[in-house]
C-alpha cells in the first residue's frame, strides 16, 4: 500500500451477523427484493438497491445529524439511518435475490460506515455482487478507512462509481459535526485526499461528493462547493436535512422548503445549464437573492423537472438509477427530490415554491464555455442545448 | 378462527374487500373497524394515524383516517356510513401496534350504521376465504407481500 488508511484491521469475529455474511438494506430496496412486505404510495419503477456495512460495534464515527452516529442512544442495530429501519440480511440471499431482480436493477450501492474491516468486506462484498450480479454498482465510502491503493482495488473488484458523503460543505462545519465532536476524528482534508484520488481512478464524472442542505452553511457555501467540484468534473449530489430523532441535532428545524427548491434550481443552472458564478446573487448571510437568468430559461428547467429530481448515479443506460424514495421526506410531505419525473400538478407546486418573482433578475445568461458543463446527472438528454442561451433573455 | 393462505382470519367479523377493512357489529348500530391482517401487513411498517374529526358524519368511502408508513401513505376509507363516534387512542400513540396486532389494535368505532350496509360487506367463512385468497394473490403478484 503507498499510503497508511486511518482505522486499525480488525480480526473478523465469531457467528456475529456482521459484515460481510451479513448486511443492511435500505427499507424501500428490502420492499423491491421482497425481504418485506409494504408498497409505496405510488406505484413508480424502482431498482436502486442500497445496501449498509453493519457491525456490532456499530460506526466510529459521530456525525451529529446521522441515525448511526455512535452517541446516538440506544443500541446500534436498533438504529434508524435516514429515519427508517434497514433490515439485516445475509449477503447470500441478498444476492440470490439480485439475480432474481436483475432485469428491474437500475443501480446497486454499498455504503460504507468508519469501522476497521469496513474496506475488507466493502471489497469482499464487492467482488461477490459483481461476479453475479449484472447491475452498476457504485460505493459510498468512508475515506478514514481508505487510500489510494484501496480505492484502486474497488475499481478493479468492479465498482463503477464513487461517491463521498463530504455533507457538511465548509472546513469549519465539517469540523464542528463531524471532528470536533466525542469519539470523532474525521478530517476535512483526508476527505478531500479520497476525493481527489477517486477522480483520478475513476475518472471524470464518476465521482460524487454528497452534500447536505441545512447543516449550517449558506446557499453561497453551497453553490461554492458545487462550482469546485464541477471544475474537477465531479458530481454533486444533493441531501436535504431531516433531522434524525435523538441525533445531536435531531431538534433542529428540516430545511425550508423554499430554500431547498431554489438550491436545486440555481445548482441545476449552473451545472447543466452552464450559468456563471456570478449570475448568483446572495445577500449579506450568503443568502441565494437572485439569479440573472433568462426567466425563459428558468421556466424552461422548472418545466423540465430534472432539476428537481433525486441526484443519484445512473443506471447502465443512463436512466436515472439511485432515486432513493422518500429518502428526505415523508410520504405525507411534498417530495424534496423526485424519484419520479414531476407531473404538471407537482411542477406547479415547484413552481409556487419557488417564488420566482423575487429571485429571477431576468439578464442574458452568462455562461460557461460548453465544455465546462456538467453532463446530465443521470445520463438524461438535454434536447434544447444546441439554441443559445442568449437569446432566451 | 380461519386460516387463508397463511393469514389469520376472524369469521364472526365482517369485511370490507376493497380496503381490507374489517368490521365488528356492537349492537345498536355501532361498530368497531380496524385493518385485517393483509391490509396492515402490505402497509409497510406504519408510524403514524390520524383520524377525521370525532363526531364526523361519514358517507361509506369517506376517508375516516389516514394510515402512513415508512413509504406509503394513503387515506382509510369509512367501510359504511356512519358518524365518527370513537377512536382508539393507544394506535395514536403507538400505530405500530396495527402491524402488531391488527385485531387487537382497533381504530375507530362508527355509530348510526345502517344495518343493511353492515350486511352487503362480505361476510361467512366461504365467502371471506374467497375474497380474501384473490386478495392475497392480487398483493402477491404485486409484490406487496415478502418472499
Amino acid at each position: 500500500m503507498s499510503a497508511t488508511a486511518t482505522t486499525v484491521e480488525l480480526p473478523v469475529t465469531g457467528d456475529r451477523q456482521e459484515s460481510p455474511e451479513w448486511v443492511r438494506i435500505s427499507y424501500a430496496s428490502a420492499l423491491a427484493l421482497g425481504f418485506k412486505s409494504g408498497r409505496f404510495s405510488r406505484p413508480f419503477p424502482f431498482g436502486g438497491i442500497n445496501l449498509l456495512l453493519s457491525y456490532d460495534r456499530g460506526c466510529s464515527s459521530d456525525c451529529g445529524y446521522c441515525g448511526l452516529a455512535r452517541n446516538r442512544p440506544g443500541e446500534y442495530e436498533e438504529k434508524s439511518f435516514i429515519r427508517v429501519e434497514w433490515p439485516l440480511v445475509a449477503t447470500d440471499e441478498l444476492i440470490a435475490r439480485l439475480v432474481r431482480h436483475q432485469a428491474s436493477l437500475t443501480r446497486l450501492c454499498i455504503s460504507m460506515v468508519t469501522h476497521g474491516r469496513a474496506f475488507a468486506d466493502t471489497l469482499e462484498i464487492t467482488r461477490r455482487i459483481t461476479a453475479q450480479v449484472d447491475a452498476p454498482l457504485s460505493l459510498l465510502v468512508a475515506p478514514p478507512t481508505l487510500n489510494r491503493d484501496r480505492l484502486a482495488a474497488f475499481r478493479a473488484a468492479g465498482a463503477d462509481m464513487i461517491g463521498i458523503g463530504m455533507d457538511a460543505v465548509t472546513e469549519d462545519l465539517f469540523a464542528s459535526l463531524r471532528t470536533n465532536v466525542p469519539q470523532g476524528g474525521l478530517r476535512w482534508d483526508q476527505y478531500w485526499s479520497i476525493v481527489g484520488h477517486a477522480r483520478e481512478i475513476f475518472g471524470a464524472w464518476k465521482v460524487n461528493c454528497h452534500t447536505l442542505v441545512g447543516l449550517g452553511e449558506c446557499d453561497a457555501d453551497l453553490l461554492g462547493i458545487f462550482d469546485r467540484l464541477l471544475d474537477q468534473e465531479i458530481f454533486s449530489y444533493l441531501f436535504c436535512f431531516n433531522p434524525e430523532p435523538d441525533s445531536r441535532m435531531g431538534h433542529l428545524p428540516k430545511t425550508p422548503l423554499q430554500r431547498w427548491r431554489r438550491i436545486q434550481l440555481a445548482k441545476f443552472l449552473l451545472e447543466e445549464r452552464g450559468l456563471e458564478l456570478s449570475a448568483f446573487g446572495f445577500d449579506d448571510d450568503g443568502t441565494l437573492s437572485a439569479i440573472a437568468a433568462p426567466r425563459a430559461l428558468v421556466e424552461e428547467v422548472i418545466a423540465d423537472g430534472h432539476a428537481f429530481m433525486t441526484n443519484g448515479c445512473p443506471s447502465s443506460g443512463g436512466e436515472p438509477g439511485c432515486t432513493r424514495p422518500m429518502g428526505s421526506w415523508r410520504p405525507t410531505e411534498a417530495p424534496r427530490d423526485f424519484p419520479w419525473k414531476p407531473t404538471a400538478a407537482e411542477t406547479d407546486g415547484i413552481r409556487a415554491d419557488l417564488a420566482l418573482d423575487e429571485l429571477i433578475r431576468p439578464a442574458p445568461a452568462r455562461t460557461r464555455p460548453r465544455e465546462r458543463w456538467a453532463p446530465p446527472a443521470a445520463g438524461r438528454v438535454r434536447a434544447h442545448v444546441d439554441s443559445d442561451q442568449g437569446e432566451r433573455a | 378462527m380461519l386460516t387463508v393462505a397463511g393469514y389469520t382470519l376472524d369469521p364472526a367479523l365482517r369485511y370490507e374487500p376493497a380496503t381490507n377493512v374489517w368490521v365488528a357489529d356492537l349492537g345498536d348500530g355501532r361498530v368497531r373497524v380496524g385493518l385485517d391482517p393483509l391490509g396492515a401487513e402490505t402497509s409497510g411498517d406504519i408510524v403514524a394515524v390520524s383520524f377525521a374529526a370525532s363526531g364526523a358524519a361519514l358517507a361509506a368511502g369517506e376517508a375516516m383516517a389516514i394510515i402512513e408508513a415508512a413509504k406509503f401513505v394513503g387515506p382509510l376509507a369509512a367501510p359504511v356510513p356512519g358518524r365518527l363516534a370513537a377512536v382508539n387512542p393507544a394506535v395514536i400513540d403507538a400505530p405500530g401496534q396495527i402491524n402488531a396486532d391488527p385485531y387487537g389494535a382497533w381504530l375507530a368505532e362508527l355509530d348510526g350504521v345502517p344495518a343493511d350496509r353492515l350486511a352487503a360487506l362480505v361476510g361467512g367463512e366461504a365467502a371471506i376465504t374467497a375474497w380474501f385468497a384473490d386478495a392475497v394473490a392480487r398483493f402477491r403478484a404485486e409484490g406487496a407481500i415478502a418472499q
